[in-house]
């Protein structure tokens, strides 16, 4: 399968503090790639600096065979960020919203309200698109923070935490919408603290510890790090084995 | 691009009630209060123009040199003496085209002032009241009667009303960030600037959507504010093209100094905190709360008030029609907004960067 993501000696340091050391990671075109690990292990920073929000302190991304850095602009207008914050605006209504954020890839007109229509059919919004976010739910909330990333059709879909606390049948329906972005050719990368969720998508699991990956293959691949009988571990445990358990107060 | 980022940033800020109190009834309430206050203190410097005044000599010694006296006054002041030398005196005073009348006695003289003209009685008593001290002091008539009233000619004859109107619509507009404080509130809140970021869309036109709509929002707000005004408190706006050219420019002045002062501090309460204060201070030397004509200040210290250059154009467009500081208002102000702009832009690539 054909790279679409590569990280180079990726390293991110605050002041004397390394966050992420020298990340090298591979991501094949058409994978859910799911990157774990405890507070503090580096994740979001690393997916911060894949969208361009933080600069690296050395090393280099590579997006699609481009060198990031070389080819920003280009490259961004491929990248769909959902972030684990709700980055939408209550006193506009849904479809506004969706019209904000996809018209800054610089699609306009009949296109964009194409796109919008289409982002909010495909997080079941059309009902209400005239509706103001402030009084949607947290699932539906959550729904149109997905609309609004995914109006320009990027090749890869970055989700950082995006069912935090909604209940379990919008849960479902979100992690039914990243499958089948994927089985349309889209790349994700997907970061959640719930193991059994990047159990059930992910084709390709990361785990992050102190800035680096300490594990990285199929969930059943990392079960046999720890047990070869792969039927009697949980990935939570092997989370847990790996990284340890003790508490990571950041 | 940015259209419908500038068009939703609008929608985000017309939709909020608070900015609807701020920028489209604050205004209002504030020139009511103010007009109400200073109404009696304004209206004692109207300019009189030309008045007349009506005389009967009584005495008999003093016909000659009143007369002379008289004739000098009337030279060097917009006040013309007529003589009713017989009838009825109290007839001759109720007369409709005099401002007051003098009985001049031999030992004493009676000024009977009216009350819908007390500035003109004033005037006249002053003048009288110099000729007879010169006289005592044994000056010649002539010279006694050479006086001219001083009109400082700075003080535009505006009454409280359209005074306030105008200066209250100024003094908000240039609170306009707090328009914005929502917005770039909630942005920072929820990292919508991050999403901003993962776009690709530059720092430059960022800044252009937020200076574009704010300074939308905030003159459509005063806009319907100094509509209402005229409409309920009767203020006057002098050249119409001319005053609303001047605010446009005054609120994007505003707009673009408030956003500078937010992508300086990353904070909205210090921005705002800051924002007042200065623009207090730029409104308490610049006439906004005692008007500019009677403030005492020097006259080096008001300028450097740009609202004091955008008062005096807009007042002296209302009672003149013109104003030398029709040209330094707009100069200063589009000064600003260049400055204010380049410094918002390189701040916020700065501020990018060192996140990075």
């Amino acid at each position: 399968m054909e790279t679409i993501l590569r990280t180079i000696d990726l390293t991110k340091k605050y002041d004397n503090k390394v966050v992420v050391d020298n990340l090298n990671i591979e991501i094949k075109k058409g994978e859910i790639f799911g990157l774990l690990g405890p507070n503090g292990a580096g994740k979001s920073t690393t997916m911060n600096m894949i969208c361009d929000i933080v600069r690296p302190t050395l090393g280099s991304i590579e997006f699609m065979g481009k060198d990031f850095k070389k080819n920003r602009k280009e490259l961004l207008g491929k990248v769909g960020f959902i972030p684990q914050e709700l980055a939408i605006h209550g006193n506009l209504k849904a479809w506004e919203n969706v019209e904000l954020f996809t018209s800054l890839y610089g699609i306009k007109g009949n296109e964009l309200k194409k796109a919008i229509e289409e982002s909010l059919e495909y997080v079941g919004l059309s009902e209400r698109k005239n509706d103001y976010a402030k009084n949607f739910s947290g699932g539906m909330k959550r729904r149109l923070n997905i609309a609004c990333a995914i109006g320009h059709h990027p090749d890869l879909l970055i989700f950082d935490e995006p069912t935090v606390g909604i209940d379990p049948q919008s849960r479902n329906f979100i992690l039914d919408k990243i499958k089948e972005s994927n089985k349309n050719g889209t790349t994700v990368i997907y970061t959640s603290h719930y193991m059994e969720e990047v159990e059930a998508i992910c084709t390709k699991i990361a785990i992050m510890d102190n800035g680096k990956i300490i594990a990285c293959g199929t969930s059943e691949e990392l079960k046999k790090l720890v047990v070869d009988d792969t039927e009697s571990i949980s990935l939570e445990e092997v989370f847990l084995t790996l990284t340890g358990k003790k508490l990571r107060d950041y | 691009m940015i259209r419908y980022l500038i068009k939703n940033n609008i929608k985000l800020m017309t939709r909020s009630s608070i900015n609807i109190l701020a920028f489209v009834l604050a205004p209002i309430l504030v020139s009511a209060v103010l007009i109400s206050a200073f109404s009696t203190l304004m209206e004692k410097y109207e300019d009189v123009g030309t008045f007349t005044v009506g005389y009967r000599i009584s005495g008999e010694q003093t016909g000659v040199y009143i007369k002379e006296a008289l004739e000098k006054m009337s030279e060097n002041n917009d006040i013309t003496f007529s003589e009713y030398p017989a009838g009825d005196i109290e007839e001759a005073v109720n007369k409709k085209e005099l401002a007051c009348f003098i009985d001049f006695g031999d030992e004493k003289y009676r000024i009977y002032e009216k009350e819908d003209y007390s500035i003109q009685g004033k005037i006249t008593e002053g003048i009288i009241s110099i000729f007879y001290n010169r006289m005592a002091l044994g000056q010649n008539t002539a010279k006694a009667a050479d006086i001219t009233v001083n009109k400082a000619d700075f003080i535009p004859p505006v009454d409280s009303t359209d005074y306030y109107g105008i200066i209250e619509i100024i003094y908000f507009g240039w609170c306009a960030i707090v328009c914005a404080a929502a917005l770039f509130s909630n942005e920072k809140k929820y990292r919508i600037r991050n999403k901003f970021t993962v776009s690709g869309v530059s720092e430059f036109k960022l800044y252009l959507a937020r200076f574009i709509s704010l300074s939308a929002a905030v003159l459509a707000g005063i806009a319907a504010s100094a509509v209402i005004s005229s409409l309920m408190l009767g203020v006057h706006w002098g050249n119409v093209f001319l005053s609303a050219l001047i605010v446009t420019v005054s609120v994007m002045a505003a707009t673009a100094f408030g956003i500078m002062l937010y992508t300086i501090t990353d904070s909205m309460v210090l921005t705002i905190i800051l924002s007042f204060s200065i623009v207090w201070v730029w409104g308490f030397i610049g006439g906004s709360f005692e008007t500019y004509m009677f403030s005492s200040l020097p006259e080096s210290l008001k300028k450097i008030s740009p609202i004091y250059h955008e008062n005096r154009a807009l007042i002296e467009i209302l009672v003149q029609g013109k104003s030398d500081y029709i040209f330094s208002a707009l100069l200063y102000l589009t000064g600003i907004v260049a400055v204010c702009s380049a410094i918002s832009v390189l701040a916020s690539k700065l501020r990018r960067m060192g996140r990075k």
